[in-house]
């Protein structure tokens, strides 16, 4: 797994983002529209907020699939994106310490792990218009680790990695005596992390209240080539640096709160700072006389999200059903010639079902997200994306 | 991107196999000569046997790091080689579904100084292919094991890598006169793709005191499949082109790790209530390692075509590596007990026959037979400060890897032989909580 996870998380590439940022981890968090961060308790508080798994009871490993597809347009045309296809797995440990530690430790790690690549990198030249925020922005593996500790019955801290890497190399191309053309690579990959933190405040037995920051994940490849071949070619190579940005999601900052309104219902609000001006250029001048390319232009957003849970007793087992809204602020000037993207609207929706089992249970859900194109002049169009998972406590 | 192919195209393969194939994995099995098939006890299974998971009775978590230097010499003259080191993090989860005892474990190997560390050097050039960037690699494992009658089960689980496929393409123009000239912009299509190799094992306490073990681990090859392509104009700055939509592509093939089948049948025996002796032997299939593709390439560069020198694609002949047998034995003495502290002394060793061929052609594969000796300690202590209902333990391990002096005569006399040796460092330390 690593050269798995190695291997794992590597990079290299275009200016993209995770699944987790486009539609959330797991699939009851997905369902919400990217809410869960004040009143989850699995393994998805590793990306949604590592306080929350404190209040984890029982070691449970989950499994499951995410699919999704896109009917893009820019420019009148279709725009063809790869398709969101990737398996999910996750969990959440407590620790079963005894005295003045009991009940109150967990671990979490889990990944979202695409079905065919670690990682695209996928970058046209700089001039080409593209849809810069989906085009195989989903194509990255996510390896998140994580600990929730419960530091008073009312509060819990969290925190945890998310883990990618950084491409860096030299390549020096000569003649050997035999006039073919040797080289010599000196490739590493380095690390790229960015820190997740979060706290989790249980005001009253109704209202618990969430406050997350996410590190800027970015991951970024520099290679030089360089060449020595003046004898067996009539032109020079000039040095050439193929170096840019492969995956990128904005530093977050994310309030939530959940409300239990009765028994078998709770709703959700919360608001997403995404500090989306860092935003790098996709790829850099190849060469150091290349006119440099326009910044970006890329501005903050904030993103709004809704979610509501029902939760019903069904003989010995519990039926849920959920729902959620974000708008999707894009943080792309409407103007940008090459880098487009438009806000989005995205519908949620998922159902759940817990059934008992010898010594704990099995859940099960499922949930669909609609991505909806608005009020751009060159883009339009539709994402959409479905899974399901299925946990088993041991 | 992968220009950085090209080169690694042009040259011989480098990289074979991983660091835990070398060093082990965890203090105690690394402490025991990494006889570790039948142990079991803590995460390392996930690589040893992942069939001895289901040994923890309870959640265990381990933490350790690893530091090994490689001192290797080429014709008596140092030869550079990188340190190695390593985090490890592991994590054994026992439990049940329904009327079945399960186990899951995680293992990662993480190097502190970066994840892959790739040197490749030209074909002709002597490298030590068991020492360089085989050591500078993250390793990763994630396994299950199930019990299929007391005291007899089965694990499998994935190890995950990545090959590189895809290509950079440049365009814009070149310069004739000064290549600093240049203006060219890039674009990149490059996927790292998911390569999954498994493992498996059994685990069986055939009776009281004595373990059995058999693991298997696939082989696996990375590459690098990899396309250049320089699109543009030869022309100098306020001069019409020399050459318009010139062009240079090349395409790469690159071995850059390869790693053996291996097959590992291990014993474990309780001889005494404080003596546990470990034996391993475990058979790699090294004849499998392929020889590296040539490249190849096109270009029209106009008027220039005809002053071209480069030669056609070099055909590089197959490494003609052999399948080897590993014994590997360990012995763990239980020196103290009471109180609730606990004290273990571990040695062990290893012999590793050399896979390599001698160099008589064109390759250049500084390798020898590997002996080693291994050495540790283990303290562990019963339910600490009262935050464990289990144990706390930290164990350290030492080993030395001496590579017998080996030297090479080509059957070329005006191509120089070499000769190579070395001396391999290494020290870790684990702590092992049981919950």
């Amino acid at each position: 797994m690593g050269a798995l996870f190695g291997a794992a998380m590597l990079a290299a590439g275009a200016a993209a983002a995770s699944v987790p940022d486009v539609v959330g981890y797991g699939a009851r968090s997905s369902a919400l529209n990217g809410l869960g961060s004040a009143d989850d308790r699995g393994y998805e508080s590793a990306w949604l907020n590592p306080a929350g798994l404190a209040d984890a009871k029982k070691m449970r490993f989950t499994v499951g699939w995410v699919q999704g597809g896109s009917s893009l347009r820019l420019d009148g045309a279709d725009r063809p994106t790869e398709a969101t296809s990737g398996a999910v797995i996750g969990s959440a440990v407590p620790l079963p310490f005894t005295g003045a530690l009991q009940d109150r430790a967990a671990l979490s790690v889990s990944l979202y792990f695409p079905r065919k690549v670690i990682n695209h990198a996928l970058a046209p030249f700089p001039d080409v218009a593209r849809l810069a925020l989906l085009e195989s922005r989903t194509q990255v593996v996510s390896v998140l680790g994580a600990l929730g500790v419960r530091i008073t019955p009312r509060l819990s801290l969290g925190g945890g990695i998310n883990a990618l890497a950084t491409l860096l190399g030299q390549i020096k191309l000569q003649p050997d005596a035999g006039n073919h053309i040797v080289s010599t690579v000196d490739q590493k990959l380095d690390w790229a992390i960015s820190p997740l933190v979060g706290a989790r405040y249980t005001a009253s037995d109704a209202l618990q209240l969430a406050l997350v920051f996410r590190g800027a994940v970015k991951s970024q490849y520099d290679l030089r080539i360089t060449s020595n071949l003046g004898t067996l070619l009539p032109i020079g190579v000039p040095v050439l640096r193929v170096a840019g940005t492969s995956q990128y999601d904005p530093a977050q900052l994310h309030g939530e709160a959940a409300w239990r309104l009765s028994p078998a219902l709770v709703a959700s609000a919360g608001a997403t700072y995404k500090r989306w001006s860092d935003f790098p250029l996709p790829t850099e001048n190849a060469t150091a006389r290349t006119p440099p390319q326009p910044e970006t232009g890329f501005h903050d957003t904030v993103v709004p999200r809704i979610g509501i849970e029902w939760t019903a007793p069904w003989g010995s087992r519990t039926f849920t059903a959920r729902g959620g809204y974000r708008f999707e602020w894009s943080p792309s000037p409407s103007d940008a010639p090459t880098l487009v993207d438009a806000n989005r609207h995205v519908v949620s929706g998922g159902l759940g079902l817990t059934l008992p089992v010898a010594q704990g249970a099995l859940q099960i859900d499922a949930f669909a997200q609609w991505h909806e194109l608005a009020g751009h002049a060159r883009a339009s169009g539709r994402y959409l994306a479905a899974g399901a998972t299925v946990g088993i406590d041991l | 991107m992968r220009a950085l192919a090209i080169a690694a195209a042009l040259c011989a393969c480098a990289a074979r196999a991983n660091p835990i194939d070398t060093f082990g994995l965890g203090s105690r099995a690394a402490a025991m000569g990494s006889a570790g098939t039948a142990l079991g006890g803590d995460s390392s299974s996930t690589y040893y046997n992942p069939g001895a998971l289901l040994d923890a009775q309870t959640l265990r978590l381990d933490v350790g790091y690893r530091y090994a230097r490689p001192h290797l010499r080429l014709d008596g003259a140092a030869f550079d080689a990188d340190a190695s080191q390593a985090i490890l993090f592991g994590i054994t989860a026992p439990g049940r579904i329904g009327p079945l005892r399960v186990a899951f474990g995680l293992s990662l190997a993480v190097p502190p100084e970066g994840l892959v560390a790739v040197k490749t050097r030209p074909f002709d050039s002597p490298r030590f292919p068991s020492y360089e960037n085989r050591l500078h690699r993250l390793y990763g494992a994630f396994d299950a094991a199930v019990e299929i009658v007391p005291g007899l089960s089965v694990g499998a689980g994935l190890t995950f890598l990545s090959r590189t496929e895809g290509g950079v393409a440049l365009e814009g123009v070149v310069g004739v006169t000064n290549a600093e000239t240049s203006t060219l912009t890039s674009s990149i299509d490059t996927r790292l793709v998911a390569v999954r190799y498994p493992q498996a094992g059994v685990h069986w306490k055939a009776w009281d005191g004595l373990s059995l073990g058999l693991t298997y681990r696939g082989s696996y090859t990375l590459r690098l499949d990899t396309a250049l392509r320089i699109d543009g104009n030869l022309q100098d700055p306020g001069y019409p082109p020399l050459v318009q939509n010139g062009y240079f592509a090349v395409q790469t093939h690159v071995v850059e790790m390869f790693q053996p089948m291996q097959l590992a049948l291990g014993a474990a025996l309780r001889v005494s209530p404080t003596v546990l002796i470990a034996a391993d032997l475990t058979y790699a299939r090294w004849s499998e390692m392929p020889a590296p593709k040539p490249l190849t390439y096109t270009l029209d560069v106009g008027v220039f075509n005809p002053l071209i020198k480069i030669e056609p694609p070099r055909v590089y002949p197959d490494p003609g590596f052999k399948d080897v047998l590993v014994p590997r034995a360990g012995l763990e003495w239980r020196a103290h007990d009471a109180n609730g502290l606990a004290l273990d002394v571990r040695g062990g060793g290893s012999f590793e026959a050399s896979p390599v061929p001698e160099q008589r052609g064109e390759s250049s594969f500084a390798d020898g037979h590997k002996a080693t000796a291994t050495a540790g300690l283990g303290v562990e202590a019963q339910r600490p400060w009262g935050l464990l209902a289990g144990s706390a333990a930290i164990d350290l391990n030492l080993g030395a890897t001496w590579m017998l002096p080996r030297a090479h005569a080509r059957d070329d006399a005006s191509r120089p032989g070499f000769r190579a040796t070395g001396l391999v460092w290494q020290a870790g330390s684990t702590v092992r909580l049981k919950f």
